[in-house]
């Protein structure tokens, strides 16, 4: 697992590198205190001191291990849950905050968890509705709402 | 002994049957406000302002009052059950809490968390009735200098909170940084990071980033393995439902910790409880004893006493700058000061003068609140943790709807949510690295404070740093920070050398 480590550190002074660009592009200095170029600069600079040694070392040692093993089936998984999470978001404009976290919770106990169809309809729409009375009736958040406005 | 009879004066105001109730819903929507994630103590308060319109005063007072304290209460319940704090102080809860969960422990630990809770905000509503004057006055010595010391302090804590590989929670430390800064810069109008959204001039919600690297992450995590959960809480049976002999031992010195860092940092307008936790938990894991030392990020239960009650005395010292100078802390308080001058008070020097039976029905309000909250904490905790029965399989997915509609709530805007996807992603591949979480809401909540505070000390000085060494206060504070920094190492070497 020390190449995790090794992208991870990489990942994180490509990050830090980005960040050092653009608060070059910021004034470092103003009148007689530090401009707001300035946090930024030392911050990124140090994440990348950091995680060239984080590399460095896991390069020598490679010795690491990890709590929740990153495997392709893991992974794989994720993403597909992550896309699936992300166009129920985009649904709930269009939709309604109801319909769309229905679907999401639908697709995913049906597709992912193996649930049955009449489980997986009624669990979605039984918490997607009660999570939604919950916010939009007893605190009075605005949450979208389907083309009549009733749910 | 006039402060305890104006007290015991403003606790008579309250204890009808109509007060006692109002006490009890504002209490129960607080809560309930406090353990939804995204849902704040400000937000309820908000929405439970125009409903006291027609109010008696001291009613309305103590329906929204009780729903500012009884948030503070709230967060520990989700991030001890499924972690996932409900509010940004329990995210030590969230670290201490979750563990014992996993040990069987999930009733006995939210009743460390309650009676803690209760313990600290009692107490530092103690030291507010008696204090409260002289502390206002001792605030106003702390300007920017002492603010950026104080952050200082805060930031130290951070080795703290770091379980595991130190370095990573340094890179999080600092990749939180990185996303404080996003935003424009509020001393010289600068934009940094925000991608050309305008949506992200005021820079990443708090609320938006806990959520996404504890709820989303620990959710996906969960759900990204068919069948055999990684994360199990499942058919734990529990151990036992009350802390034993041995955890009241470790809890009582947690306590004193908690509730006396807590009210010092409360007291500071805009320190805020986040703060008052993770610093609380800092020294309560610096002084703990070798064999104690292994416990912590692996459920220590005088972490969560000590960051509970710290949360609480700080909930309690924020009422200080509040009520004695009129100015909020907070914007709970900043909320709450508006409730208090559309009924019709000021809030200032001359409150506990002109309005002393009000002023004290406000803090007996508070102690009415703590009580009832005791009591929702000792009898109700099986209750809740009957969560841990549904099957993860609901209850993750659930909670990611939960996610959604409490970061809609932030701004009832559907940006902050497209943000929480983004930043979910982030959190999930951190947990799968064993990056920790905390240090990077920790640092991402300090750093715009930080940065403003320094930027303010250097000009007041025009550009000298003796401006941290000249103030007596500075002084003092920059002593206790390097002590922070060279004490952690220099006992655990003792330690070691004694075993």
């Amino acid at each position: 697992m020390w190449k995790s480590n090794v992208l991870l550190g990489l990942a994180t002074a490509g990050l830090a590198l980005y960040v050092l660009n653009h608060s070059s592009r910021l004034a470092y200095r103003v009148g007689f205190g530090p401009g707001p170029g300035f946090a930024p600069w030392w911050i990124a600079l140090t994440l990348l001191v950091v995680s060239a040694v984080f590399v460095a070392a896991n390069l020598v040692r490679r010795d690491a291990t990890l709590p929740f093993p990153i495997t392709r089936e893991a992974l794989i998984r994720a993403t597909g849950l992550f896309v699936t999470f992300g166009a129920a978001i985009l649904l709930i404009e269009p939709f309604g905050f109801t319909i769309a976290m229905a679907l999401f919770l639908i697709v995913v106990l049906r597709l992912f968890e193996d649930r049955p169809w009449l489980y997986s309809i009624g669990v979605g729409v039984l918490a997607a509705v009660a999570v939604f009375a919950l916010f939009a009736i007893v605190f009075d958040v605005p949450l979208p709402r389907f083309v009549r406005g009733f749910i | 002994m006039d402060h305890l009879a104006n007290f015991m004066q403003g606790l008579g105001a309250i204890l009808s049957p109509y007060a006692l109730m109002a006490a009890l819903i504002g209490t129960l929507i607080g809560f309930l406000a406090g353990a939804l994630p995204g849902m704040t103590a400000t937000a309820a308060i908000a929405i439970a302002l125009p409903l006291t319109f027609g109010m008696d005063p001291i009613i309305g007072i103590v329906v929204l009052t009780s729903i500012y304290y009884a948030a503070s209460f709230g967060g520990a319940v989700p991030a001890i059950l499924v972690n996932t704090p409900g509010d940004n102080p329990a995210v030590i809860s969230a670290l201490e809490g979750y563990p014992l969960t996993q040990q069987g422990l999930a009733i006995s630990t939210m009743r460390v968390a309650f009676i803690s809770s209760f313990v600290g905000g009692t107490v530092g509503l103690g030291f507010v009735v008696f204090l409260a004057p002289a502390l206002a006055e001792l605030a106003l010595n702390f300007g920017p200098p002492e603010y950026f010391l104080i952050m200082v302090l805060g930031i130290s804590s951070v080795l703290a909170v770091s379980s595991g590989s130190i370095v990573k929670g340094l890179i999080s430390a600092l990749l939180g940084a990185i996303v404080g800064l996003v935003g424009m810069n509020p001393l010289h109008g600068a934009v940094r990071m925000t991608f050309g959204y305008y949506q992200l001039l005021e820079g990443v919600p708090f609320v938006v980033l806990a959520l996404a690297l504890f709820c989303i992450a620990v959710s996906i995590v969960n759900l990204d393995h068919r069948g055999a959960r990684q994360i199990r809480v499942r058919n734990i049976r529990a151990v036992r439902n009350w802390p034993d002999r041995e955890e009241m031992r470790l809890m009582a010195p947690a306590w004193t910790r908690g509730t006396v860092t807590g009210f010092v940092i409360g007291v500071l307008p805009g320190a805020g409880p986040t703060i008052a936790s993770f610093l609380a938990y800092s020294v309560t894991k610096m002084t703990a004893s070798e064999a104690r030392q292994a416990k912590f990020g692996n459920g220590a239960v005088e972490g969560v006493a000590a960051a509970e009650s710290a949360n609480n005395a700080a909930t309690s010292g924020s009422l200080v700058p509040m009520l004695s100078l009129g100015i909020p802390g907070s914007a709970g308080t900043a909320v709450l000061l508006g409730a208090l001058l559309m009924f019709g008070l000021r809030p200032g020097p001359m409150l506990f003068t002109n309005h002393t039976e009000i002023a004290f029905a406000v803090l007996a309000s508070v102690l009415i609140g703590t009580f009832f909250m005791l009591l929702v904490g000792l009898i109700l905790p099986p209750l809740f943790s009957h969560i841990l029965r549904v099957p993860d399989s609901v209850l993750f997915p659930v909670i990611l709807v939960v996610a959604v509609a409490g970061t809609y709530s932030v701004n009832n805007d559907i940006f902050p949510v497209y943000l929480l996807w983004i930043l979910g992603i982030v959190g999930y591949l951190m947990m799968k690295f064993a990056v920790p979480a905390p240090p990077a809401i920790l640092a991402a909540v300090l750093m715009p404070l930080m940065e403003v505070s320094f930027m303010q000390s250097l000009t007041m000085s025009r550009g000298s740093l003796n401006i941290f060494i000249d103030r007596p206060v500075s002084l003092a504070l920059l002593v206790i920070c390097v002590l922070f920094l060279i004490l952690p190492p220099l006992l655990m070497r003792r330690r070691r050398a004694k075993a």
